[in-house]
């Protein structure tokens, strides 16, 4: 059992292998091509930019953002983790209150108790502002 | 699920609804004194509870599970429970000064401490594997947020610190628990125990054809050893010590240390109970333990910092804890089989008593003097003979003269060593604890012998110095009379041990 299972990684190992391999050849090709003259060689401000194509890049990458976004994205994923809760919920609500009765509304009401505490909680601490 | 379920962890229920209440009027209440009150309230009502389990008030008699058998209340739980519960009292308790002086965030610091307990209560019932994870983690994240409250820089360094390395280990546990599940194919910890029994037949076969088990729990102990504040994730220790709120300091060196060694516990004697891999684990706690003990001594020799020196010192007391749980008597030859395990049980309640009361004093102290250096402390004798007393029987305690506590819990912590042929564990765990001295001494030479260097006068509020004074009995008590927690401590450990 054990050699099969260090062999799974063999086929890991051989698409690590392809995976390096192909690329390299790629460029190694197109640095050959240019010794041919098959290849053009004429380097320009524009070819070299970071975006081939799009609006012209005047900053770098490293920019401060306003933190205030990231307070309306929690609170987003919040909602979104409570509609992923929801949603499977709902779907096997027959199902589970056959078994456990009443006591799967009641776990879900208490989820949605806590959930809409935090979102009192950052309404009142004054996240929801933009200030 | 049946009612009985909810009434097994009705203590963590009642504490987790307070942090949630502690939120709330947090943000409609401006006498933040009475959230304090609130949150003292709360512990003490689910102590009442966890009383009312133990005594057969609320359910038949412990020994029970709960919630498709993931969740076990016994003994051991209900011990580990009690002291929880006790130490969490104790340092929200003394900590209201503080916090109304120090801490911004003041319902934060509470609600989030709340929660961290409730962490804790669940992951010392816990016997499945997942369970045992997702209370980790409860236990971790509030703590980090935690550490962050102080208001300096530092603070804020130590909580990320904090917060990268429990991320480390806690994928180092996961890993483990992986290994685990994957090779035994159950979450469940006795299912693990019937697995690994069935397919002994002989110790060879057990460890060759287990050895992915054998990783798995390596890298288990590995990463718990996070929360021992053990050796191969020590270095956090002194540098969150430092930056954290006091009060935190004092949680994390005494409760979480405590659910850790508790979670370590159930692991060795539920899960594998008494076969051949104990042999291999034993050899692994043995080499934490003289490492956590070494590096933790030899470097709290140079420090300066109390905070950072008794930080040090617990990464040593790691250790000494660590010989205590390397006892494992698998040979099954003596008088008291679990003496290990035991010992430990009696240590952390000691230690509980005894760092509870260094740290509280501590916070008590360097507000009056404004510094955490040791030479701020000199001269304490004359200004607060009281306090500078108690704080000696807490050092002493520490360094395990009798007739303290910190002494008893060597004895028995060596002399299961001696039992179980670890000998030469314990002559380390006696080299280290003359190391240790120094330090310890030092502290009080500059109390009690050198000149004052400044004219602070000492006040320590009413609540600390009462939780300290209790403390101080606390450690006197249980040091002259020590069957008070051994016999509760051993039917806590024939709750866990599976055959």
């Amino acid at each position: 059992m054990l050699n099969n299972y260090f062999d799974q990684y063999g086929i890991i190992g051989l698409f690590l292998i392809t995976a390096t391999l192909v690329p390299l050849g790629m460029l190694l090709v197109s640095k050959l091509a240019q010794y041919i003259k098959v290849r053009p060689h004429n380097p320009s401000e524009i070819k070299e930019g970071m975006y081939e194509c799009g609006m012209r890049v005047d900053s770098d990458r490293w920019q401060g953002y306003n933190l205030r976004y990231y307070y309306y994205a929690l609170l987003f994923v919040i909602f979104d983790i409570e509609t992923v809760f929801l949603f499977p919920w709902a779907v096997k609500y027959g199902v589970l209150s056959k078994e456990f009765g009443v006591s799967v509304l009641l776990a879900m009401i208490l989820f949605l108790f806590v959930v809409t505490i935090g979102y009192v909680y950052a309404w009142k601490k004054g996240d929801l502002q933009w200030k | 699920m049946s009612f009985q379920d909810f009434l097994i962890i009705s203590p963590e229920i009642v504490i987790s609804f307070t942090a949630i209440s502690v939120f709330l009027l947090d943000l409609f209440i401006n006498n933040k004194k009475f959230l304090v009150n609130v949150s003292i309230a709360g512990l003490l009502f689910s102590f009442i509870l966890t009383l009312g389990l133990s005594n057969g008030w609320l359910i038949e008699s412990p020994g029970v599970y709960a919630f498709f058998s993931s969740i076990k209340l016994d003994e051991f739980s209900l011990f580990f429970k009690v002291l929880i519960i006790l130490s969490g009292v104790a340092v929200i308790g003394s900590s209201g000064e503080y916090i109304s002086s120090n801490i911004e965030s003041k319902g934060e610091f509470l609600g989030l401490l709340l929660l961290s307990i409730t962490g804790m209560l669940l992951l010392v019932s816990s016997v499945e594997l997942i369970t045992v994870w997702v209370s980790l983690e409860l236990t971790a994240i509030p703590l980090v947020a935690l550490v962050a409250l102080g208001k300096n820089d530092t603070s804020l360094e130590a909580s990320l610190k904090f917060l990268i390395l429990s991320a480390v280990s806690s994928v180092v546990i996961l890993y483990g628990l992986v290994f685990l599940y994957g090779y035994s194919g159950s979450t469940y910890f006795n299912d693990i125990f019937s697995y690994i029994s069935s397919t002994t037949s002989s110790p060879e076969d057990l460890i060759v054809l287990n050895y992915g088990l054998l990783i798995g729990i390596i890298l288990l102990v590995l990463g718990i050893s996070f929360k021992l504040a053990a050796f191969p994730f020590q270095m956090w220790v002194p540098d969150v010590y430092q930056g954290a709120p006091t009060p935190i300091t004092a949680y994390l060196s005494v409760v979480s240390k405590a659910a850790g060694f508790a979670v370590l516990l159930r692991i060795i004697y539920s899960v594998l109970g008494g076969n051949d891999f104990s042999v291999i684990l034993s050899n692994l706690f043995s080499i934490i333990a003289v490492f956590s003990m070494t590096i933790g001594n030899v470097m709290a020799l140079r420090q300066n910092d109390i905070k950072r020196l008794l930080a040090y010192s617990t990464i040593a007391h790691a250790g000494y804890l660590l010989i205590g749980v390397a006892s494992l008597n698998i040979s099954g030859i003596g008088e008291n089989l679990y003496s290990g395990p035991q010992g430990v049980l009696y240590y952390l309640a000691g230690y509980a008593f005894t760092n509870l009361t260094a740290f509280l004093l501590i916070i008590g102290v360097s507000k009056s003097i404004g510094t955490f250096e040791l030479s701020g402390f000199a001269g304490l004798r004359k200004k607060s003979p009281l306090t500078s007393f108690v704080l000696a029987v807490s050092v002493i305690s520490l360094l395990g003269i009798p007739p303290t506590v910190g002494f008893m819990s060597k004895i028995f912590i060596f002399s299961a060593a001696v039992n179980t042929n670890l000998t030469w564990l314990a002559i380390v765990g006696v080299i280290n604890s003359v190391i240790s001295a120094y330090y310890y001494l030092r502290i009080l030479k500059i109390v009690f012998v050198d000149p004052e260097n400044n004219q602070s006068e000492i006040k320590v509020s009413k609540s600390i110095s009462l939780i300290t004074l209790i403390g101080m009995i606390g450690i006197l008590l249980l040091g002259l009379f020590p069957s008070l927690i051994l016999e509760i401590a051993e039917i806590a450990v024939m709750s866990i041990v599976n055959i």
